[in-house]
C-alpha cells in the first residue's frame, strides 16, 4: 500500500478547481473586453459612415454631390488599414486618400438598412474589419454603398493593452489562493497531527492518556482511544488477578504438604521436601513470566524509580531492622523507566533483597538518567562474589548459600525481566568489596 | 503474650495455632476477613499473622482498617503472591514483616518473636533484665545462666514481664496479653503465677505496686 498525503489530496484538489476557475473566468473577461472595445471603434467607424453618408447628395440636376467631411487623418495615410469608400454597381464615386486607387469590391445590394461587419484581408493585405451599408440617397435613384474599414491590429493591440494586466492579476491571484489553501490545509489538520503526536507519547509513555480535544471532529477518536488504552489495561490487571489467583491457589494446599512434610519424621522426607520444593520453584517462576509477558507491551507504562525506591524501602527495613542495615539511595534528576511499575519492583526488590541478604552494614543505590536509558546500581559491602559465583547465580534456581533464606530465583527473574525490555544487568566487584549490580533500563525521554 | 492468626485455610490456621502455641502464645484464629478485624480491633495482641487472601474482607483492607483506627500492634502478613509490588501494598497498608505462602511454620515463628521483642523496644535477640535472660528466638529463660522450670502459662507471664521490665504493669493489662480469648481471666490465678514465680526467681524481683500492679526490675533482687 503506497502512502498517500491527506494534505497533498486536499491541496491538489482546491488548486485544480481555483485554476479551472480562473481560467475560465480569463476567457470570459477577455471575450466580453474585445467585445467593448470593438463597439467602441465600431461606434468610430459608424461615426466616419455616417459622416461619408451626409457628404452625398443629389443636387437640383440630379447629379451626386459629394464633400468629403471625414476630417479623421488616419484616412490620409496610404494604406494605413483606415479606409472608407462610396461606390454604386458600377464604379467607385468617392474613397478615402489612404485607399489610392485600389477598390474594396463593387457590389451594391438593395438597401434594407443593416449595416454588414465582417474581418476580411484589406488591400495592403493586412486584415481588416469592415463595415458596409447600402442606401440611397434621398432625391436620387441610385443604390449606393458606403464602406468604412480599421485594421484589426488596432483592435488586438487595445485589447492586449488591458487584458495583459489582467491576465498577470489572475495569475497572481491563483498563487496567493493556492498559498492560502495549502495554509488552510495546514491549520486545518493541524490538531489531526497532534491527536498523531498524543499517540506517540502515549506508545512511548510520556503520557497515560490523549487528553480531551476540543474538535467535535477528533474528539470521538480521542475518546475511543482512550477507552482502548483502558481497555487494555483492564485486560492486564485481569489477567494479573487471574495469575494472582492462580498462585493463591496452588500455594495454600502446597504450604499444607510442606508443614506436614516437616512435622512427619519419615524416611522419605528428604525427596518428598525436594519434590515440594521443585514445584514450588516452578509454579513461582512459570506464574512470573506468565504475568511479566502480560504486562510488557502495556501502552504508556512510565514508572517513576525513586517513588519506587521509596515505596520499596519500607519492606527492607521491616524486614532486616534486626540488621540494622543502613540503605542509602542517592538520584541524580527525575529518571523515569519506560515499562510497568511491578516489574521494576520486581527487579529491584530482587537485587535490593539480595544485597542486604549479604550486606555488612550498607546498601547503596544509585539511580541516573543516561542519553536514553535508566541506570541504577545496587552495591553493599558483603563479601562480593567471584566470577564463577556470579555465573552460577545467574543460571536458573541456584543458591549460592542454602543457609540464607531465598527461592534461589532472584537473580535469574531480574535477567528475564532485563532480557524482556532489553536491558543490561551487570555484575561486578563494588568500590566497597561487595558486589555492585549494574542495571540498564530504557528511559521515558 | 497472644498472637491472633488470621487464615481461611483451615488446615494452614491449624497448622499456625498448633506452631504459635508451642512456642509460647495464647493463640486466636479468625478464619475469615470480618471476624480478623473484629477480633483485631476488640482484643489485645502482642502479634497479628494475617493472611492477605481472605473472604469477605481481604487482609489488606483489614490491617488498613487497624492502622486507620490507631491499632499499632505489629503484623505479620501471609501472601501467596511472591511479587514485589505485593509487599510494597502490604508495607505501605501498614504491615511490619512479611513471609510467602508457602512457608515453614518455624519461620512464621521467629519473625513473630522478634516482632513482639522489636515492638517492646528492644534491639537484640537476648533479652537481661537482672540474673534473667531471655533468648527471645528460642523462647527460652535461663536465671543465673540456668534454664528456669516454667509450665507455659508461667514462661507466657515471665516473658511478657521481661519485654516490658522496669515497668508497671497492671493486672488488666497482664490479663489481656496471657489469656485466650473466651477463658476466664481472674486476678486470683493471676497472684498465684506470679506468687510461683517469685518462688522460683526470688521474692523481690517482681514488686507489687498497690493499687498498680506490678513490675519486673533487675535491682529488685539485690537490693533488697
Amino acid at each position: 500500500m503506497t502512502m498517500r498525503s491527506l494534505r497533498l489530496r486536499l491541496i491538489v484538489l482546491a488548486i485544480v478547481w481555483t485554476t479551472v476557475a480562473i481560467i475560465v473566468a480569463g476567457f470570459v473577461i477577455s471575450s466580453l473586453l474585445r467585445n467593448f472595445v470593438e463597439h467602441t471603434f465600431d461606434e468610430a467607424l459608424s461615426a466616419t459612415m455616417v459622416a461619408v453618408m451626409a457628404g452625398t447628395e443629389f443636387d437640383q440636376a440630379g447629379n451626386l454631390v459629394i464633400s468629403n467631411s471625414v476630417v479623421d487623418p488616419r484616412f490620409d495615410q496610404p494604406l494605413s488599414g483606415w479606409y472608407w469608400q462610396l461606390n454604386n454597381a458600377q464604379e467607385v464615386l468617392s474613397r478615402s486618400r489612404s485607399l489610392w486607387d485600389v477598390d474594396l469590391g463593387l457590389a451594391v445590394a438593395e438597401p434594407d438598412g443593416t449595416i454588414t461587419t465582417q474581418e476580411v484581408g484589406g488591400p495592403g493585405g493586412e486584415m481588416i474589419r469592415r463595415m458596409a451599408r447600402d442606401f440611397t440617397v434621398p432625391g436620387g435613384t441610385q443604390r449606393l454603398r458606403v464602406i468604412v474599414a480599421m485594421p484589426v491590429a488596432v483592435i488586438d493591440e487595445e485589447v492586449a493593452s488591458v487584458v495583459e494586466p489582467l491576465i498577470v492579476s489572475l495569475l497572481l491571484l491563483a498563487t496567493g489562493l493556492s498559498l492560502a489553501i495549502a495554509l488552510q490545509v495546514h491549520f486545518g489538520l493541524a490538531p489531526l497531527q497532534r491527536l498523531g503526536r498524543y499517540l506517540a507519547e502515549v506508545r512511548r509513555g510520556d503520557r497515560e492518556r490523549i487528553p480531551p480535544q476540543t474538535y467535535s471532529e477528533i474528539r470521538p477518536i480521542a475518546k475511543e482511544l482512550n477507552a482502548l488504552l483502558d481497555h487494555n489495561q483492564s485486560v492486564i490487571a485481569r489477567a494479573r488477578t487471574h495469575v494472582g489467583n492462580l498462585a493463591h491457589g496452588l500455594k495454600t494446599p502446597l504450604a499444607v504438604l510442606e508443614n506436614e512434610i516437616a512435622a512427619r519424621n519419615e524416611g522419605c522426607n528428604g525427596r518428598l521436601a525436594e519434590v515440594s520444593a521443585t514445584m514450588n520453584r516452578l509454579i513461582r517462576h512459570h506464574l512470573r513470566r506468565a504475568r511479566s509477558a502480560a504486562a510488557h507491551g502495556i501502552l504508556g507504562a512510565r514508572t517513576p524509580v525513586r517513588a519506587t525506591l521509596d515505596d520499596l524501602l519500607p519492606v527492607f527495613k521491616g524486614v532486616y531492622a534486626d540488621r540494622a542495615i543502613s540503605i542509602s539511595v542517592t538520584s541524580l534528576g527525575d529518571a523515569f523507566f519506560a515499562g510497568d511499575r511491578q516489574d521494576l519492583e520486581e527487579m529491584l526488590g530482587n537485587l535490593i533483597d539480595n544485597a542486604c541478604k549479604w550486606a555488612a552494614s550498607t546498601v547503596v543505590i544509585h539511580a541516573t538518567n543516561s542519553a536514553n536509558s535508566v541506570e541504577i546500581s545496587v552495591s553493599d559491602d558483603g563479601p562480593g562474589m567471584s566470577k564463577a559465583q556470579i555465573d552460577a547465580a545467574r543460571s536458573r534456581g541456584v543458591r549460592l548459600d542454602e543457609a540464607k533464606p531465598g527461592s534461589g530465583l532472584g537473580l535469574a527473574i531480574v535477567d528475564d525481566l532485563v532480557q524482556l525490555y532489553q536491558g543490561q544487568l551487570s555484575l561486578t566487584a563494588g568500590a566497597s568489596g561487595g558486589l555492585d549490580a549494574h542495571l540498564t533500563l530504557p528511559r521515558v525521554n | 503474650m497472644r498472637a491472633l492468626a488470621v487464615e481461611d485455610d483451615p488446615r494452614i490456621a491449624e497448622q499456625l495455632r498448633q506452631a504459635l502455641t508451642m512456642a509460647g502464645f495464647a493463640v486466636d484464629v479468625a478464619h475469615d476477613g470480618e471476624e480478623g478485624e473484629f477480633l483485631g480491633s476488640t482484643e489485645t495482641y502482642d502479634v497479628v499473622v494475617l493472611d492477605l487472601g481472605l473472604p469477605k474482607k481481604d487482609g489488606l483492607s483489614v490491617l488498613e482498617s487497624w492502622r486507620r483506627a490507631g491499632r499499632t500492634v505489629p503484623v505479620l502478613i501471609l501472601t501467596a503472591r511472591d511479587d514485589w509490588s505485593e509487599k510494597v501494598r502490604g508495607f505501605r497498608a501498614g504491615a511490619d514483616d512479611y513471609v510467602v505462602k508457602p512457608f515453614r511454620m518455624e519461620e512464621v515463628v521467629v519473625r513473630c518473636r522478634s516482632l513482639v521483642r522489636r515492638a517492646a523496644g528492644h534491639a537484640t535477640s537476648e533479652l537481661t533484665c537482672g540474673a534473667l535472660t531471655l533468648d527471645t528466638q528460642l523462647a527460652i529463660i535461663t536465671f543465673n545462666g540456668l534454664p528456669l522450670k516454667l509450665t507455659a502459662f508461667e514462661t507466657r507471664m515471665l516473658a511478657y514481664l521481661i519485654h516490658h521490665a522496669e515497668r508497671p504493669i497492671t493486672r488488666t493489662e497482664l490479663s489481656e496479653h496471657l489469656y485466650e480469648r473466651d477463658t476466664d481471666r481472674d486476678f486470683n490465678s493471676i497472684e498465684v503465677i506470679i506468687g510461683r514465680l517469685r518462688r522460683k526467681i526470688g521474692r523481690d524481683m517482681i514488686e507489687t505496686i498497690r493499687g498498680q500492679g506490678y513490675r519486673l526490675s533487675a535491682g529488685g533482687g539485690e537490693t533488697r
